[in-house]
Parts: structure tokens; sequence; C-alpha cells
């Protein structure tokens, strides 16, 4: 018991650090359309490939509709989503530089540990330079420096239910149909990262590179906090019984993964995209 | 046949000091092993002893339980799964299943569960040996590039397995996610010659069996448990040739069998072996003797000892056969020896029998048989027929056969090379080691009853599909080469070089 408060004050004390940390720097200014460099399909293989096949990068307005929780919350119903604007594709490595040079609290060297894992933008060389393919998704960054990139620019991350409104369409009879053969090779369950929804055009909206943080990506259970041995254990032996849909294995794996982070977790394999 | 009785006798004896004890320390509970009233105390700490398939560990000789350090990596990496198939396997260590561990019966294990900062997904490990909630499958759960620690006692003695159990778990089961791990009992297992693992698994895979290149997952198979691959220790081929197990005769061995599943019950077999003790569903016990098949159920495990005292080979299959024959559950066991005559005599004698009655056959009544012509490039429907109603159950539907099991046909050089030598394999069987394409086979192709006529149009099928583009087989050709083996003028073949 005693482990478990301490753990929980510590959380807390977390997340008031980070309601309290000042935001520094410029006034956002609005993403540099680079669609130009971007290659039309990104390079089969690569692990984190940049998200092509776009032709913009300003944010796409997602109509309003509905998204089905994954998991059941009392009767399944769908939950409305209403209209916002999403990134067409996740937040760059150049972009991330230009958010670092003018917030050095956001730097490599400069992070506070509280806020992000020692595997910070672990592929970067030093503060100012994040290597080759700028035009890359920025991955190894936790939840908080993501919030911060997002409020930088007067944004803020997608909600999960925001997120799967616009990404989470698939039909589980044809998962991985559309996935390219050399894609396939190298990462055959990356049809769990995304696609766009039936209703969002496919040329207009990029997903399905790399996993992305959302704002409430640790109450994907709606069963209390992640550190707990409750809040998960639906996910394992229980989980068909509580799905909506138990047979939507991108799901079930998008779930899976949110429900295994922490908001300072620095992945190689997870970025992210703003909302407004 | 000494040890088939003496085994049990001496497992007894054996287990009975050590039953006793334990007894006494348990003894208020009934045959519920309450951990709490027998704690012993932990002494000392080593790395706990693993090994990869099919091999396991030698027994433990502690008598003491002790701090076992267990450590365990994910990696998410392309492996093969059969010859010219590759698939992307989810694994605890480096390959599926993962190494075979073995813990004594009290003992702490303080598990280092790791997720490669590579990985895509997260993961977990339920062990099956660990009571407690999820069997760690939660305490373990974790993301890409971190590692978590969790122990627990193995309290009960027996053979479990351990698998990921993250959502999705059947997913992450049909990727390569389990293994076996042995709690011994304190007073450890009887005696035994030798040991080996075997773990039964399927894959589900958008191709169909033998398709190849780089296999995915299928959902839709999954859902309706029907795999391409039914798989021995997560390969096809993996307790074939070169990694059959061996033995020598009148060596008695143990087989720990697991089966993760994620869908089909195991009947499993040792074709011309009986097992002489069974411990059923994996428990502590020997429950049953001379046991010619026993089932390994979705999600559990066995242990089987037996002892051939006829030397020869000896198969290992899921008895359910078309997933011995279409779809990989197929091992060998090579057993080594003097020949034991007075028990097993192998053929005596071979002779003609006419019983003088006839028997109504469809192929009396059917119209003439066309005979393959050189028109259609001997792709006619004759031959395509017994082909794919006889032949193709060991050759394959793409003609490719079964990797180290049966020869290919597809481009093969002992097909296309020698027309009669093909009809008199057809003619006559042939059995023994032969090397088609440069690997060597040796198996059992029977005798057929076909007529001269399903024999011309089979071998020109043959020759002229799967790629291949050779001469017609005509009825006359078949009916010269009959003849010659009938007067004696060419020899019976036995072997590839015997012609």
């Amino acid at each position: 018991m005693l482990a478990r408060s301490t753990i929980a004050t510590a959380r807390f004390a977390l997340g008031l650090m980070y309601c309290l940390a000042p935001m520094t720097g410029a006034r956002p200014r609005d993403a540099p359309p680079n669609a130009d460099r971007c290659a039309t399909e990104h390079e089969a293989g690569h692990a984190v490939g940049p998200s092509c096949g776009i032709k913009k990068r300003e944010p796409v307005m997602i109509p309003a509709g509905h998204y089905l929780p994954f998991f059941k919350q009392g009767r399944a119903q769908s939950i409305p989503v209403a209209e916002f604007w999403l990134d067409a594709a996740p937040v760059t490595r150049e972009e991330y530089l230009d958010f670092v040079r003018r917030n050095p609290a956001w730097r490599k060297s400069q992070v506070k540990a509280l806020f992000a894992e020692s595997t910070y933008l672990a592929d970067w060389i030093n503060d100012s330079s994040p290597g080759d393919n700028l035009e890359d998704p920025v991955t190894f960054v936790s939840w908080f420096a993501a919030r911060a990139f997002c409020a930088d620019r007067d944004r803020r991350l997608p909600t999960v239910a925001e997120w799967e409104r616009a990404a989470g369409a698939l039909n589980p009879t044809t998962i991985g149909a559309q996935d390219t053969a050399a894609a396939r090779g190298k990462a055959p369950f990356r049809f769990a990262m995304g696609r766009p929804s039936a209703d969002i055009q496919s040329t207009s909206i990029s997903f399905g590179t790399i996993w992305e943080w959302t704002a409430d990506f640790n109450s994907a259970m709606a069963l209390g906090d992640s550190t707990g041995t409750n809040g998960r254990s639906s996910l394992f032996c229980g989980a068909g019984f509580r799905s909506n849909n138990p047979t939507d294995y991108a799901a079930f794996l998008r779930y899976s993964f949110r429900s295994s982070l922490r908001a300072n977790y620095t992945l190689k394999i997870l970025g992210f995209r703003c909302a407004r | 046949m000494r040890h088939r009785f003496t085994l049990p006798a001496v497992a007894c004896l054996c287990a009975a000091a050590g039953y006793l004890a334990y007894r006494t320390e348990v003894a208020a509970s009934d045959n519920h092993s309450s951990a709490s009233a027998s704690l012993e105390p932990i002494v000392g700490e080593e790395l706990a002893a693993t090994a990869a398939a099919p091999n396991v560990p030698p027994p433990l000789t502690r008598n003491h339980a002790t701090k076992v350090i267990l450590n365990i990596e994910v990696k998410e990496h392309v492996q093969t799964l059969a010859d010219g198939v590759t698939y992307t396997y989810w694994t605890f260590g480096d390959d599926a299943p993962g190494r075979f561990i073995r813990v004594r019966e009290g003992d702490l294990v303080e598990t280092h569960f790791s997720n490669h900062p590579d990985n895509m997904f997260s993961h977990n490990v339920d062990f099956h040996a660990a009571a407690g909630p999820e069997g760690g499958g939660d305490a373990s759960f974790i993301a890409p590039g971190h590692t978590t620690t969790f122990s627990w006692r193995a309290m009960q003695p027996g053979l479990f397995l351990y698998h990921c159990v993250a959502a999705p778990a059947g997913l992450h089961i049909a990727n390569g996610m389990y293994g076996l791990l042995l709690v011994e009992p304190k007073e450890g297992l009887p005696k035994i010659d030798k040991e080996f693992f075997v773990v039964q698994g399927e894959f589900y895979t958008r191709g169909a069996y033998g398709e190849r290149g780089q296999q995915e997952f299928s959902m839709e198979k999954a859902l309706k448990e029907q795999p391409d691959y039914v798989v021995f220790n997560g390969h096809v081929g993996a307790l074939m040739g070169d990694h059959a197990l061996r033995v020598k005769t009148a060596q008695s061995v143990r087989l720990y069998l697991g089966n993760p599943g994620p869908s089909l019950v195991s009947s499993f077999h040792v074709v011309g072996g009986i097992f002489s003790n069974v411990y059923g569903e994996g428990g502590s016990t020997v429950n049953q003797h001379n046991v010619q098949t026993t089932v390994i159920p979705v999600g559990g495990a066995a242990m089987v000892e037996m002892v051939a005292d006829v030397p020869g080979n000896y198969t290992i299959v899921d008895h359910a056969m078309f997933r011995a024959f279409n779809k990989g559950a197929m091992g060998l066991l090579e057993v080594d020896g003097a020949p034991r005559t007075e028990l097993f005599s192998g053929r005596q004698s071979e002779q003609i029998y006419d019983p003088g009655t006839h028997l109504q056959r469809v192929a009396a009544t059917t119209s003439a048989v066309p005979t393959p012509s050189t028109a259609d490039g001997g792709a006619n429907e004759h031959g395509k027929q017994i082909y794919t109603t006889i032949c193709v159950a060991c050759h394959q539907p793409d003609g490719h056969g079964l990797a180290n099991t049966f020869p290919p046909l597809a481009q093969s050089d002992f097909l296309m090379g020698d027309t009669d030598r093909a009809v008199r394999v057809l003619l006559q069987g042939l059995s023994g080691q032969v090397i088609v394409n440069g690997q060597t086979f040796n198996n059992v192709m029977p005798k057929l009853p076909l007529t001269d006529e399903d024999i011309a149009g089979a071998l020109s099928y043959v020759r002229n599909s799967f790629g291949n583009t050779g001469s017609v087989v005509s009825v006359a050709d078949v009916a010269r080469v009959r003849g010659e083996l009938d007067s004696g003028k060419t020899p019976a073949l036995t072997r590839a070089g015997g012609t």
C-alpha cells in the first residue's frame, strides 16, 4: 500500500509540475510546407519513413462524426466527435528542431528527467542536429514534450476519440490488405498504426508509419491510473469480452500499446501530431 | 521390455520418500498445495537453467530452494517458417518456442523481462507456473525499449507453458510467443537417459501452405481456427533431417510437450512407439501407462516417457493426419542400435497374391482413357486427375514436396533426368535414400494401384507442370518398361542408383 500511494503521489506531483511549467519561447508559427521534398511513397522498409503521399502538411478538417469506443462503457454506444482540425502528418524532425531552438528547456541536453526518459531524441546527434531525414517524423519524444510542442503552436494533442475518429478505419476482414508488399515485409502489423476513415480523403492525410501520442492515452480503459494492477487486466484475457469488436485486431493492438505507455516514455516508434 | 517396467518402479520408490516429506509440510491442506504453509528458505542465487529447442537443461541437483534469475528478451524479427517461406516472428529470446526453463519446486524466480527497442509492440509474459493474477501478465506488460522485473515462487511441480498474453493474446501466441517451464519436484523426476522438448504451434498465413516469400498473419484464418501451418518447435522441419531427435535402442527418453495453440488440441503420437509413462496434462504424477496417443490441450502440456527397443525411424506426428502430412506437424525420432528381430522382424517375404476373384473398380467402367499427346504439352486431364487425387498428398499441390520429407517434382533433376526410371518408380514404388536437386531424401513411396494409362497420364502431367517442360510418356513406354521388369531384363529398382 505504501508503495502504491508513493507512486500515486509522485504521479500527481509530476502532473502538477507539468501544469506549472512555464511556456517559454516565441509565439508559434505555421508549419513549413515541405511537401515538395517529400517523395510520393515512403521508402520501402524504412523503419520510420517520412509521412508522404500527401499534397500538403496543413491541418485537415475532420468533419463531425462518431467514434465507437473499443471497450464497452456500460452499453455499447458510439460517442459523437465534434468537428476538429488535425495535422495531415506527424510532426517532423525539422519542425521539432525549430521548436527546441526556440524552447531550450526541451533540448536534448536540457530536458528534465521527469519529463522525458534518457532516450529522449536518442537518434539526434546533438541539440541542434537531428541528423539526416529531416522530413521523417520525430520520435523518441515524451507525452510531455509532445504536449509542449503543440501548445507552442496554439494547438493540442488529439484525444483518443478524435484520433480514432480520423484514423481508426478498418474492415477487420481485410486487415493489411492495402499495405504494399514492400511495407509488409518489414512491418507486417503497420496497419494497426492507422488508416484514414472512410469519409476522409486518403490523399489528404497520412497515417501508418509510427505510433502517435494522444492527450488521454492512459485513460483508454477509463479505469484509474496506468500504474495500478487493475487498470490493464481487462486488456489480457478479459479483453475480448469487454471489447465492442473483438475481431478488430488493429484496435486491440493500438489500445494495448497505449496502455503500456507512461507520459515520460520516449520510444523509437512513437511520435505525434497536433490538433485544434 | 525391461525398462518399461523397471522405470515406473524406480520412480515410485524415489518419489515415495520425497512425497512423504512433502505431505508432512502440507499435511493440513489435503492435496491442495498451500503456499504459505510450505515456504522453504531461499538459499543463494543463480542464473536460470535454460536450453534452446529441442534440448532440455540437465536435472537440478540442488536440495534447497534458491533465487533464480531469469532473463527474457522479446524480439520481433523475420525467421524462416518453412523452406522458402518467411514470417515476422515475435519471440521470447531468439526463436519460437522460447528456451526451456528448468526450476526447482520452491524456487523464487526473479524475472527480468525486456522488450527490444526496435520492436513495434508492447508485450508481456504469463507463466502458467506462477499462481497469481495473469501469471505475471500485468506485472510484466511493457513497451518497446523498456524492461521490467517481477518475482514469483514456483510452488507447484509440473510442466507449464509460458506465453504472451498482451491483447490480442491469440495474435501474440500465433506469432510465436510461447515456451515451456518445468517446475521440478523437490525430490526430482525419475532418472531418464534422454530428454527433449517439443512444442506444437500454429501459424495463420495469408498465403497457402508453402507459398513462397514473406507471409503475413491472416486474421480471417485465425478466426476460423484454420491454420495453414501446424508445426513442431516453431518451424516446418524443426525436428527433421539434421534436427531429428536421436537416441539409442533401450535408452529411455522423456519428451516434454507443450501446445500453446492458439486453436488446435494436439493428438500427440510417435509412429511405432508406445508411451510407457504419461504425466497427463503435464501434472506431477504418472497417471497412465502404455499409451499410444496422448492429448495436449491448448494452453497445456504433457510429459511422456518411452523406450524404443527396435532401431529405425519413428515419426512424430499430431495424429490429426492432414496436419502432419499437409501442414508440417511432423518430426523424427531416430533410434540407433542393433536389430531386434525377435521383437520386430521387418518384412520377411513378399509374393504375388491372386485370390481368383474380382472387385469392381471405377476405372473398369469408365470409357477409354485418352493417351497423353505432345500436342497439349502433356497437360492431359486424366494425368492431372491422378495427380490431384493421389500424388498431391505427398508432393503437394505446387509440386514442391515437403522439405526434408517428400522430394519435389518441380524442376526435379530426378524426375526429368530419366523417363524410364520415373516409370519404374510408379510401377514398383521406391524406398530408401534418393538425392533430388542435391537434397537427400529417405522415405517410402508405396507401389500404387495404377494402370499403364494412369502412369502415362500422371507422368506426362508432372513432366509438363510446375514449370517443368519435358516429353510426354506414352502408354506404350509404360508397357515396355513393365515388360522389361517382368522379364527380368531390368533389375528391380530399390534406390536411386539401383537402376
